[in-house]
């Protein structure tokens, strides 16, 4: 027979490593998902140097490009407010001529949109409604890049293959990276790598033939939990865009110019207060 | 069929008819015309825990729920890498800004779990007035208040140049088209003399 004072001291000790456990599960859950993942479970890097070695010779392959165009097959999603995702396709001509002009047409299903810089004027054109807009811009790429987004609400689309290189503010927003494995696309081959950032993970293959540039860019959006993704299939027509190729917007006869809002102010935290 | 109007107050006069041009209800920025009763779809499968229809039962035919956020076109360049708004997480936002009559029309409406800008907010507002209610019959709009703002005007609207200033005329009811972000809205305006 079992003493009441030993079976007191058994529970104590059944009890304690219980206690242990629960107390351990709450510092697992309260720990940051980030820090939890398994890039450095083993203590290893979570930024694999391979993976951002590769990333850092197609910036220098894109930067190396005094112009070019582009010709990529995309798909972009829209989430729902019931957080289903709907899904459409399109297609994009980007051409770009460093350091101040560039032209690029998204004909995407129900929405067309072109975009000119030639060096001092932004433009929008929806082709379809017949109306478009314009800004003052800065005298390059990037900057206009950066006013079109900041002060007018609009993204200019993969504008990663400006930017990439230009910034090492950009660079190190990198937290992890990995190499995947080579893969084929079209008649490339390409190596798929991977990356994280806080607000998105992204993904990007580049081209293993002479030219280090990117064959596929696939961007997740994080900070909605759907996770809408957009993937761009890029093909380099041609890496040059000629001399005599006209970048610049001439409106359609019947094109009607329209105002732009200054979004600067509403999206901010005042949220339009 | 609600018109939701300047974040909340009801369209001035809705007259059902059987429509000329099926898609003679403007859809409000921001706020697709389904919104209030896709709320109520929301709200009601939350209480009666009823199996996930989202919305699809009491919204009219043809008409969709309203977008919350879209894909990012960008790595590094986009409002939600730079950290814009991400604090501002909260769909229920439209709520209050459906009962707020003094708030502002709704440029930003769907700005709240944004990480592409505007590039696609208002996914409703598509060029080409492609609608799939082309055959039902639905309200038609008999006036519109001053100062409201929808996604798209009917096929039928003409494009009328004053002073210098482009208007898209619908009848009695004139518009201001303006970009906000990449989307193309229409101010309701009055008649320009």
């Amino acid at each position: 027979m079992v003493s009441p004072a030993i079976l007191r001291f058994a529970l104590l000790l059944g009890a304690a490593p219980l206690v242990g456990a629960a107390a351990l599960a709450q510092d697992d859950a309260a720990k940051p998902a980030a820090s939890a993942s398994a890039a450095d479970d083993d203590g290893s890097n979570p930024i694999d140097p391979e993976a951002m070695a590769a990333v850092d010779k197609m910036s220098a392959a894109l930067q190396a490009l005094s112009s070019f165009h582009t010709q990529s097959d995309i798909t972009t999603e829209v989430v729902l407010a019931t957080g289903q995702k709907i899904q459409f396709g399109g297609t994009m001509d980007t051409y770009a001529r460093r350091p101040n002009a560039f032209k690029i047409v998204t004909k995407v299903d129900g929405k067309s949109r072109e975009l000119y810089y030639d060096g001092k004027t932004f433009t929008i054109f929806a082709p379809t409604l017949g109306y478009y807009a314009d800004f003052p811009a800065p005298g390059t790429i990037a900057a206009t890049i950066d006013k079109a987004s900041d002060e007018f609400g609009i993204e200019v689309p993969l504008a990663d293959l400006f930017t990439w290189g230009s910034d090492p503010a950009i660079r190190a927003r990198v937290q992890e990276a990995m190499v995947i494995r080579p893969e084929t696309i079209g008649d490339r081959t390409c190596m798929h790598y991977a990356f994280r950032q806080e607000n998105a993970d992204w993904q990007v293959w580049i081209d293993q033939g002479a030219k280090a540039l990117p064959c596929k860019i696939v961007i997740t959006n994080k900070t909605d939990p759907a996770m809408p993704q957009y993937s761009a299939v890029i093909d380099w027509a041609s890496t040059a865009v000629p001399a005599s190729e006209n970048l610049a917007f001439s409106p359609p006869a019947d094109a009607h110019r329209i105002a732009i809002t200054d979004v600067s102010e509403i999206t901010s935290d005042g949220e339009g207060q | 069929m609600i018109l939701i109007v300047n974040g909340g107050l009801l369209a001035a006069s809705l007259a059902l008819s059987v429509p000329a041009a099926p898609t003679d209800v403007p859809r409000v920025a921001g706020e697709p015309a389904s919104s209030l009763l896709a709320l109520d779809a929301e709200y009601l499968q939350r209480t009666r825990s009823a199996p996930s229809r989202s919305g699809t039962a009491s919204r009219p035919k043809g008409s969709h729920p309203p977008a919350r956020s879209g894909a990012s076109a960008n790595v590094n360049h986009s409002n939600a890498t730079r950290n814009r708004n991400v604090n501002n997480t909260n769909v229920n936002r439209n709520v209050n800004r459906n009962t707020n009559v003094n708030r502002n029309v709704d440029v930003n409406v769907h700005n709240d779990y944004h990480g592409g800008g505007y590039y696609h907010d208002d996914w409703d507002d598509w060029d080409d007035h492609w609608h799939p209610a082309a055959t039902i019959a639905t309200a038609a709009v008999t006036a519109a208040v001053v100062g409201s703002i929808v996604n798209s005007v009917p096929p039928s609207c003409s494009t009328v140049v004053v002073n210098g200033i482009s208007y898209s005329q619908c009848g009695s009811t004139w518009y201001q088209p303006q970009y906000v972000g990449s989307s193309v809205q229409y101010v309701v305006v009055n008649p320009p003399r």
